[in-house]
């Protein structure tokens, strides 16, 4: 119960200060002026026939536009996540809850759920995407689904990425700027195992690079293993959080 | 309440506090003085369980400060230096937040919002957003967050930074009135913060304590000057000093042909004085003067760190 209640203070308070910031809505509008762009000159390539073979809306729109989507959304958030404790960090908030009976999980718990719900809003609205184009043609809707799944795991690996980073430091610039080196690390590992041309690298790399696990969600294949990398994947940046603020107590 | 032994915490090869050694009894509020850098925030730091010590320990209630025992946390209200606001938060939201951190009952909440906004004088600003107050009512609503859920132990750093005259008296009067009720540890440079409101005093210079006591065990530990200024015969001024504070007397002229003579005392002389007097007047002196002066606690403070750095 006293987990669940300092949880939902933050969870709450969080969420909050998200929407208090004009950089959420700047991103926003950015995010969905360029996915809606993509979009339609998918569409528009497609209802021309551009690649001269694609019979299927699925392959050629819904699939290119959730990668698109993908990519927005991982340069988008450390954009977010630079000053989840940061801020707290320069401005002593954090040495405060930590004198208080809040647990360092719960702070923890509350500010990755709050960003996961924010970036939920963006991922709910880009259903508008497969709904809009079920009305020109047959949508495959476990490849839409997939998608969508994908985009919410992702997202939520990134951010507890992007939250690591932040408790790292009181400046905002430096958690973003290791957030992009680590999550382009992961988001492309397999292009960068690719040109080293090692092989026992490249297989390696097959395996822990998101975007391979993307590509297969986006694909239609919403298999556990899949779901069960970027719950570990997150799960670890998490644990790494709460050692960061364990370790920060006692090494100041 | 709150036990220190031998707390020491150094930085690498820089000692930002050496060997401290204290105790706060229940109800009392210690004055924690020291000039800038002299450990004060370092060492509250380590009793609000922030900062780990390289040596020695302290508890408060029984509990060790570095176990971080949610208990020990339940019972304190702690100040940080520059007090950290949310500034996107009206007052009322912040402290509703707060007390829900501190575990105050939602039963609870509303009554706490009112005792501590009452306190502060803040009730005019409660529906406002904390960006838009001026720095010295920040500087309030960050003390009243601390006494938020009634701690039994409040750890103040420098509470009354960045407020005005009028608002540092109320501050004062606010630590006062928790005498008896909240164990209090005050760190600040203002001296008369300290004067008016503690019961106990540790003086800090260099990271170790230069003095420590009650504002009255301070002053006899320094001790006090007897002012006597005469006019008449020189040699029977002399012998009147001698007999009732025996040792070497610098007798010095002034206006007028009267002699002036300082003498540092510890031990309480009332009774002393009254028979200096009448043998003065009765070996046929005019006498002028006769003034106990006690230091102020300026003047301890400046002879406390002066030894503190002489030390160090």
């Amino acid at each position: 119960m006293t987990f669940l209640r300092q949880w939902s203070l933050i969870f709450r308070r969080e969420l909050m200060a998200m929407f208090n910031m004009p950089l959420f809505y700047i991103l926003c509008g950015i995010f969905f002026l360029l996915t809606s762009l993509v979009y339609l000159l998918m569409l528009l390539g497609f209802s021309r026939g551009d690649d001269g073979m694609s019979v299927n809306i699925t392959d050629s729109v819904v699939r290119p536009t959730f990668h698109a989507l993908h990519f927005f959304l991982l340069v988008q958030i450390p954009l977010l996540t630079m000053r989840m404790f940061s801020e707290d960090r320069a401005d002593g908030m954090l040495d405060l809850l930590q004198t208080t009976p809040v647990s360092d999980w719960a702070v923890l718990a509350g500010k990755f759920t709050a960003a996961v719900a924010a970036f939920s809003i963006y991922i709910a609205m880009t259903a508008i995407f497969p709904f809009t184009t079920s009305m020109l043609s047959d949508v495959e809707w476990p490849v839409a689904v997939g998608s969508l799944i994908a985009l919410v795991l992702s997202t939520a690996a990134y951010l507890s990425i992007g939250i690591f980073f932040s408790s790292m430091t009181d400046s905002q610039v430096v958690a973003a700027v290791l957030s992009y080196v680590v999550i382009f690390l992961f988001a492309f590992a397999q292009v960068f195992a690719e040109g080293t041309g090692i092989i026992p690298l490249m297989d390696a790399a097959r395996h822990l690079a998101v975007s391979e696990h993307v590509a297969m969600l986006l694909s239609g294949n919403i298999a556990p293993m899949n779901i069960v990398y970027f719950i570990v994947l997150g799960f670890v940046f998490l644990f790494l959080t709460a050692r960061t603020l364990e370790m920060r107590r006692w090494r100041s | 309440m709150i036990e220190v032994s031998n707390l020491t915490k150094r930085y690498g090869p820089n000692r930002s506090v050496e060997d401290l050694s204290f105790a706060v009894g229940e109800g009392d509020i210690m004055g924690f003085l020291g000039p800038n850098g002299a450990g004060k925030s370092t060492t509250i730091r380590m009793l609000a369980g922030l900062s780990r010590p390289t040596a020695g320990n302290a508890t408060i209630a029984g509990f060790d400060v570095q176990s971080g025992n949610a208990e020990l946390r339940r019972l304190m209200g702690y100040l940080p230096e520059q007090g950290p606001l949310y500034l996107d938060m009206t007052l009322d939201s912040y402290l509703r937040f707060m007390a829900g951190i501190k575990g105050v009952s939602w039963r609870r909440t509303k009554m706490e919002m009112e005792r501590v906004t009452e306190m502060l004088n803040l009730k005019k600003e409660r529906r406002r957003l904390l960006r838009n107050l001026s720095k010295g009512t920040r500087q309030r609503a960050a003390i009243a967050n601390a006494l938020l859920g009634q701690p039994k132990v409040l750890l103040l750093d420098e509470p009354t930074s960045g407020l005005d005259p009028a608002q540092i008296n109320d501050v004062r009067e606010v630590v006062r009135s928790l005498e008896g009720k909240c164990t209090v540890i005050l760190s600040t440079h203002i001296l008369t913060e300290i004067e008016h409101t503690a019961t106990r005093i540790v003086i800090l210079s260099e990271g170790k304590i230069a003095a420590q006591g009650s504002a009255r065990e301070l002053k006899q530990a320094h001790g006090s000057v007897l002012t006597i200024t005469a006019r008449g015969d020189h040699e029977a001024f002399d012998n009147v000093l001698q007999r009732f504070l025996p040792g070497q007397h610098d007798i010095e002229s002034v206006d007028d042909g009267a002699m002036r003579v300082r003498h540092v005392y510890k031990d309480g002389i009332d009774d002393t004085r009254s028979h200096l007097a009448a043998a003065i007047i009765a070996n046929g002196l005019e006498l002028l003067e006769l003034r106990a002066d006690a230091p102020s606690l300026e003047e301890i403070f400046l002879r406390a760190i002066g030894k503190g750095r002489e030390a160090a």
